[in-house]
């Protein structure tokens, strides 16, 4: 419910501010995608619908043709999901290693960000980092 | 792998709707346009209540100097009324002179003016939605200005919404007027045009730095940029940072 509120949010507040909000608002969307599909081996229609929807969005936005990261990108992300959650890896590097993915992702769709963007303006990516992995934290709780 | 039939089966369906998108175009282009719609029909009672809160809260900080304002602009625009009544009655007899020998009014073009919707800064995309379409009379091919010079053309309308390729975008290319010549000219996504041409042939014309380039229209020639040379090549310099607070879209009627 938090993730299609945050969605909600992210639809809604795109544009209207500078730029550096805008990027986050990415960002937070691309992390969202990411953590729903990679959270748990066995995926759920929930979260699958929450990928649709974050994916939908982020391509909405950057102009990119509608639907392709479901078609594309659930199938290399599923193998992934599937090798992460076959370890019992400590929730922290899985935080870290979804960030990182998101980092990565965000870089390809748009090289040029990370020349203008200062080292100060990366401060908030790391918001998301900690409430990722505060998520992940909860989420295995609530599972155990 | 996939172990959940229903994830599945949304996975099958939206991969049909992906290549239904790709093989049709325009269903994807208006599938944007309608998301673009609802955003802003879902935005506006936030953007209304944030717009009274600032109001309220700049009124409320600079009201007496603009009482002050008010006052001096209410004096200056009397004095320009009774300038224009004055030159009103002048050019009345030149105007019956022109309809003399016109038999018309010389037409105006007719623009609408547009907002944006979503991103402005055209970092990530190099389009822009605006908040006008059909029902406002635009259509595909339109030109939309910032009230000098051309900002883009619609390339994909809604009733309600329109999408703009910008002139800095890959996407847009026209056909441009510099010194009684036709070019065809491409964007770069940078803040520069090129020109497209065949081998050898523009060589043989000499641009000269900061000469007009001009779109003709029906209506009015309408200004893209001036010409510019990086490496020696000629290119097209357009605005360095769009302005996309004061749009106006031309229409062709």
């Amino acid at each position: 419910m938090i993730r299609i509120f945050l969605i909600i949010f992210c639809f809604l507040s795109y544009g209207n501010f500078n730029y550096l909000i805008d990027n986050l608002l990415i960002f937070s969307l691309i992390n969202i995608a990411f953590y729903s599909f990679l959270k748990e081996k066995k995926i759920d229609l929930f979260d699958f619908i929450i990928f649709i929807l974050s994916t939908y969005l982020v391509e909405l936005f950057l102009g990119l043709p509608l639907f392709i990261s479901v078609v594309a990108l659930s199938l290399p992300l599923l193998a992934l999901s599937y090798v992460i959650n076959n370890y019992s890896i400590h929730y922290s590097i899985n935080s870290i290693f979804i960030f990182i993915l998101s980092l990565l992702t965000f870089y390809f769709l748009y090289p040029e960000l990370f020349m203008i963007l200062k080292i100060k303006d990366y401060l908030p990516y790391f918001l998301v980092l900690i409430f990722l992995s505060i998520s992940l934290r909860l989420d295995g709780k609530e599972q155990s | 792998m996939i172990n959940n039939k229903k994830v599945f089966l949304v996975y099958i369906v939206f991969f049909f709707v992906f290549l239904s998108f790709f093989l049709f175009p325009k269903y994807g282009n208006n599938t944007k346009l309608y998301s673009y719609y609802t955003k802003e029909k879902l935005e506006t009672p936030f953007i209304f209540i944030s717009l009274k809160i600032n109001n309220f809260y700049s009124s409320f900080q600079s009201n007496k100097v603009h009482l002050k304002n008010i006052a001096e602009l209410k004096k200056e625009n009397e004095y320009l009324k009774n300038i224009n009544k004055y030159l009103e009655s002048i050019t009345s007899k030149y105007s019956e002179q022109y309809k003399i020998f016109h038999e018309n009014y010389p037409t105006i073009p007719i623009t609408i003016g547009v907002s944006v919707i979503g991103e402005r800064n055209l970092l990530l995309n190099k389009n822009f939605i605006i908040n006008k379409g059909k029902q406002s009379g635009i259509d595909i091919g339109n030109y939309v200005l910032d009230g000098i010079n051309v900002v883009g053309r619609i390339k994909s309308v809604t009733d309600n919404n329109a999408e703009v390729v910008t002139v800095i975008s890959n996407d847009y290319g026209d056909e441009v007027v510099i010194n009684n010549q036709s070019f065809i000219v491409t964007g770069t996504n940078n803040n520069y045009l090129s020109f497209l041409r065949q081998k050898n042939a523009i060589e043989e014309i000499i641009f000269k730095k900061n000469q007009k380039v001009i779109i003709k229209n029906e209506l009015v020639n309408l200004t893209l940029g001036r010409v510019d040379f990086i490496d020696k090549q000629p290119v097209v310099i357009a605005a360095k940072n769009l302005n996309l607070d004061n749009l106006r879209v031309l229409i062709n009627d």
